[in-house]
């Protein structure tokens, strides 16, 4: 049997910058500088990783692992939604990994160990108490790996160290996290992750001098600073413009290592979470980064202080006087799941209409029952008309609704995401994306597609 | 398809609408017994004992024919409750004609209310079925602002013209509201007043929508034969025609945002029925569906009155003012005198009755001959549209 390792990778990046100099003078205090990156008031956790899986090769896969802090739903998963949005099929293993960032360095180990492909997808968000550590130093974002066999990069060894280290602790239902004093942190956290480094070079069989390319991730930034300092570090690909992402961290870095890496390199992982974990992995002879696709984080838009945080529900609007936002039905949505889910439209096998949503009697030749899938997800469109509804109830107004008609057949009525409404005209390209269309006051999260201006996706293609 | 005028003749005989507004003071119940009451008061010899049958239409004021005969205390007689959305009215009355038309009943009655102002919520609000969550949530203003930019790119007419044409509908339904002493707001506005007005939904601003109003107004229908037993001047139904989308322009990509189709083809069937060749000279005045001005704008060229494209100029140029060629929404329109749902389609009706008989007051029609009603529901790209015709003899 041949062992698998990581066959494609991908990160995504919201579009939204929160600027450190804003919360600095909204909190008066001193918050640093740079900015953040923020997932838009439609994101989360969940639709963030679809972003990144989306961006991957798409190889065949029979396991989906979901990794992250801030799993949208409690008790019920989300990695089974997340492979019916990006259609995977129904006879694969889907599961959900989190409580901690570590989680996702159990999902490599795992992806590694595993026979069969696995897709890995990293995914969190970083919010606290306002002026908080985790507000100023996190930051919002995803990466996505698949595992396969042929690996581009394979595991050559793996050590750890588990500690109850307690640097951090959040209870359900809380905001964000707490964390303890971070002197007291460092000094416990970077001997352990210096002492696994140790180690696992050991168990590779390299030298120090063997290694390529470090990947430092800690909660702290003092820690994650002091042990790229005794690693030698000054790597470039661990100056992280935005700031620490969770769960996603070590995927977000490994991606953008990955991306300016090599054909038989060694590439060395080293994270600091409930203890520490060092992997040394290697990159193959056919080594191409082709295989990868990494936002590079370009072309934000700046989100307020005021706005970020009635995103995050750490500030409340008056609601307008309007009913509670539409829930989806269980059993509607389970009729029509490819199309809820997938973005599946139907297509007429007399005539070729396209329908969205899928409809059984075609609405330009009559046949019934003719219909068959069609996968829309993928398609481009442009605006044919649109409106900005600002009285319409939305955690970030205006809303902004377009009719879009596809390059390829087809039209749909939808929100737009991302989007400055200056910029919408009659004319725009745009591209889907699986978003939040509104939390009910039951908890129940409606997720649909929207329409973005033309962008991201496209850079990985 | 076959759709044609009832083979017997129908008239309206009597008619009541109460003024619209915040009627903060008074319930369905209290404007249902107003309309109704000054409807049989408006006939001559006639009771409520002389009617057979009712069509109610409320669309969110109460379910069943019982909203209709509780406060009335009707005794067994049938009672329909009419919903289609903003056509309700004209729906209730649609029904009542063609029961008195089969022969079923001598006299009937179609009733229009809606109790909006109870409700705590800003707009609109209509309950719907559960679904999967797959459709964009939109305001009503919204909805028919998507009109703008589509007319705006068809027919290269600037954002600053367009925004003209808009604010002279507004204008004109303002002031032909303030010569109406039912209309909720009876107040003329200037266009410069309401260019100035900051935007809600894409173009729009507040001074480019309806108002949210309570109000109810009633017809009774019988056999043009029997009319003069009941009114010396009665009002002649020349034609009425539904239709109902196939509600697929959200889905479709031919259908582009510029016009109502089911209004096009509505308007048609009515013209056939009453003979109409050319309706922009033949109609002496229209009261239409202006829920949005863009609304209006577009059912000028659905109607016929204008050519396609060139309907914005024909509103700039004075047509369809009071004192133009062919006046639109003479009593104010959904613009100022409010909008009621299920007693839209009566209050246009209404106006009918009073022009025709020379009691419309300082906005009267001079020698109107065929006066139209538009009455729709639904947004762009899936409507029901309601066209009738009518006038002061009978076909």
């Amino acid at each position: 049997m041949t062992q698998l390792g990581i066959t494609s990778w991908a990160t995504y990046l919201p579009r939204y910058r929160l600027d450190r100099g804003a919360v600095s003078k909204a909190f008066s205090m001193n918050s640093g500088k740079g900015s953040r990156t923020v997932a838009s008031f439609d994101e989360d956790a969940s639709t963030m990783a679809v972003e990144a899986a989306r961006r991957t090769s798409g190889t065949p896969v029979d396991t989906v692992m979901f990794s992250t802090t801030h799993p949208p739903l409690l008790d019920k998963g989300s990695a089974a939604t997340i492979a019916a949005v990006l259609d995977l099929p129904s006879q694969i293993t889907a599961v959900d990994l989190g409580g901690s960032a570590r989680s996702t360095i159990g999902c490599l180990k795992a992806a590694f160990a595993l026979a069969t492909p696995t897709m890995l997808l990293a995914s969190d968000m970083r919010f606290g108490r306002p002026g908080s550590d985790d507000e100023i130093n996190g930051s919002d974002g995803a990466a996505a790996f698949t595992f396969g066999a042929d690996p581009l990069v394979s595991l050559v060894a793996m050590e750890s160290v588990s500690s109850p280290v307690m640097d951090r602790w959040r209870s359900e239902g809380d905001a964000g996290s707490q964390v303890w004093d971070d002197r007291w942190t460092a000094d416990q956290q970077v001997p352990l992750m210096l002492a696994v480094v140790e180690r696992v070079v050991k168990t590779a069989g390299i030298a120090a001098t063997d290694i390529a390319s470090v990947v430092v991730s800690a909660s702290s930034s003092k820690v994650a600073a002091q042990v790229l300092g005794k690693l030698g570090g000054g790597n470039e690909a661990n100056v992280e413009p935005f700031g620490y992402y969770g769960a996603a961290d070590v995927g977000i870095k490994l991606a953008r290592v990955l991306s300016r890496a090599s054909a038989n390199q060694h590439i060395l992982v080293v994270s600091g979470a409930d203890g520490a974990d060092a992997m040394v992995l290697r990159t193959s002879a056919t080594f191409s980064t082709a295989a990868g696709s990494v936002d590079d984080g370009s072309g934000g838009l700046a989100v307020s202080v005021i706005d970020y945080l009635a995103w995050r529900g750490l500030v409340h609007r008056e609601p307008p006087r309007r009913p509670d936002p539409e829930i989806p039905a269980a059993p509607a949505v389970s009729r029509s799941d490819d199309w809820k889910f997938a973005f599946t439209g139907t297509q007429c096998g007399a005539c070729g209409a396209r329908h969205l949503p899928p409809q059984r009697i075609c609405m330009s030749c009559g046949t019934l029952d003719k219909m068959e899938p069609v996968l829309m997800q993928h398609e481009r469109g442009e605006v044919r008309t649109y409106t900005i509804d600002r009285i319409a109830f939305s955690p970030s107004p205006p809303v902004v609704v377009a009719v879009i008609d596809f390059e390829s057949g087809g039209r749909f009525r939808c929100q737009l995401a991302d989007v400055n409404p200056d910029e919408v005209q009659v004319g725009l390209k745009v591209e889907m994306v699986y978003r939040l269309i509104s939390v009910a006051q039951s908890g129940i999260r409606n997720y649909f597609w929207k329409a973005r201006p033309l962008q991201s996706l496209s850079k990985g293609e | 398809m076959t759709m044609r005028n009832t083979t017997t003749q129908i008239a309206i005989v009597g008619m009541g609408c109460t003024k619209f507004g915040d009627h903060w003071d008074k319930s369905a119940d209290d404007l249902l017994i107003e309309a109704v009451t000054s409807a049989v008061d408006s006939s001559k010899g006639l009771t409520l004992d002389d009617v057979d049958a009712f069509w109610l239409g409320t669309t969110v004021s109460g379910i069943s024919g019982l909203v209709l005969s509780r406060p009335l205390k009707l005794k067994n007689k049938p009672v329909t409750r009419v919903e289609n959305m903003c056509a309700t009215g004209s729906d209730a009355l649609r029904n009542a004609c063609y029961a008195v038309a089969s022969g079923a009943c001598d006299v009937a009655m179609a009733v229009g209310v809606e109790k909006l102002k109870d409700s705590n919520m800003q707009g609109l609000v209509v309950p719907g079925a559960p679904t999967d969550g797959t459709t964009a949530d939109m305001t009503a203003p919204a909805m028919f602002s998507l009109l703008v930019p589509a007319y705006m790119a068809k027919y290269g007419v600037s954002r600053d013209e367009i925004r003209h044409v808009m604010s002279h509908i507004a204008s004109k339904n303002h002031g032909n509201g303030a010569l109406n002493p039912r209309a909720h707001f009876q107040r003329a506005v200037s266009v410069d007043t309401i260019t100035q007005a900051p935007k809600i939904a894409g173009d729009l601003n507040v001074f480019d929508c309806s108002g949210i109003s309570d109000g109810s107004a009633a017809a009774i229908i019988c056999r043009a034969e029997d009319a003069h037993k009941y009114t010396d001047s009665p009002l002649y139904i020349r034609a009425l025609a539904l239709s109902a989308g196939s509600d697929t322009g959200a889905s479709d990509p031919n259908y582009d945002y510029t016009t109502f189709p089911e209004v096009a083809a509505c308007a048609e069937n009515a013209y056939a029925q009453a003979g109409v060749k050319d309706p922009s000279t033949e109609i002496s005045m229209a009261e239409v569906h202006d829920c949005f001005t863009p609304t209006e704008l577009v059912l000028m060229e659905d109607l016929g009155f204008s050519q396609r494209g060139e309907g914005w100029k024909d509103v700039l140029a004075g047509k369809f003012d009071l004192g133009g060629q062919l006046p639109v929404n003479p009593d104010g329109g959904l613009k100022s005198f409010g909008h009621p749902i299920g007693a839209s389609g009566l209050r246009m009706m209404f106006e009918m009755w009073l022009q025709f008989r020379g009691e419309a007051g300082d906005r009267q029609v001079k020698n109107p001959k065929l006066g139209l009603t538009h009455n729709l529901g639904g947004q762009p790209g899936g409507v029901v549209s309601f066209v009738s015709i009518v006038g002061n003899e009978p076909r």
